[in-house]
């Protein structure tokens, strides 16, 4: 019992990263629309508030959020990433939002201490 | 300070940079066009080679490399990134590239382990 509780937390649990990541793009941008002049913005504090959350977890980990922001214009994206980690206990996130004129891809690495 | 010598070489020297920038430019994009159908295999072949050069350096590093990949047709596009780690020992390095058709984006990532 006290093995599960210390392997939880020392393990990157998806599902709670993935709701951050869903808080944080919601609360900053919503139903906003792509401005040029705003983006800039909206991935600082996407990222930031991501990031404050993440550290609230209170887990021996070092964290890694990365943002993209796309205006909606038909142009093809695509991303990639690769990790050199341990397997065990290291993990990522990624999550995949959108609104009427932009798509947000934010991701999260984390890596245990 | 043995490692922390280590970091400046990779980081603020010239492999992290120049090397990926060379890895993204001669083997996958060079002057291909922005095709729908190949850009799968070619962001997948860009973390991979990037990774498997930092991982030759054998440092005590764990990487992570991303790629993005995107088609010029005007769209804005922006990226951000925020990192809570060792700022003595960690670093991070971003290479933009584009061609005629297309922006590559490739951000590498490192943790030192202890």
């Amino acid at each position: 019992m006290l093995n599960c509780f210390v392997s939880l937390q020392t393990t990157f649990i998806v599902e709670e990263v993935s709701k951050i990541i869903k808080d944080s793009v919601e609360t900053v941008i919503g139903e906003n629309s792509y401005k040029h002049g705003r983006v800039n913005q909206w991935t600082t504090s996407v990222v930031e508030q991501c990031l404050i959350q993440l550290s609230k977890l209170d887990k021996p980990f070092k964290f890694i959020v990365n943002c993209i922001i796309m205006q909606k214009n038909g142009a093809g994206l695509q991303t990639a990433s690769t990790c050199f980690w341990d397997n065990n206990t290291d993990g990522s996130c990624t999550v995949r939002w959108e609104n009427d004129t932009m798509y947000v891809i934010i991701s999260v690495f984390g890596l245990a201490i | 300070v043995d490692l922390l010598l280590m970091f400046c070489d990779v980081f603020q020297g010239s492999f992290n940079s120049e090397e990926a920038e060379n890895v993204v430019k001669e083997s996958v994009l060079g002057g291909d066009d922005y095709s729908q159908t190949h850009v799968n295999k070619w962001t997948a072949a860009i973390v991979e080679r990037c990774l498997t050069q930092l991982v030759k350096l054998n440092k005590p590093y764990k990487y992570i490399v991303t790629c993005s990949v995107m088609q010029k047709t005007g769209a804005g596009l922006h990226t951000a990134n925020s990192c809570f780690w060792d700022t003595s020992m960690d670093g991070s390095c971003t290479v933009r590239w584009e061609n005629r058709t297309m922006y590559c984006v490739v951000s590498v990532f490192a943790v030192c382990i202890a």
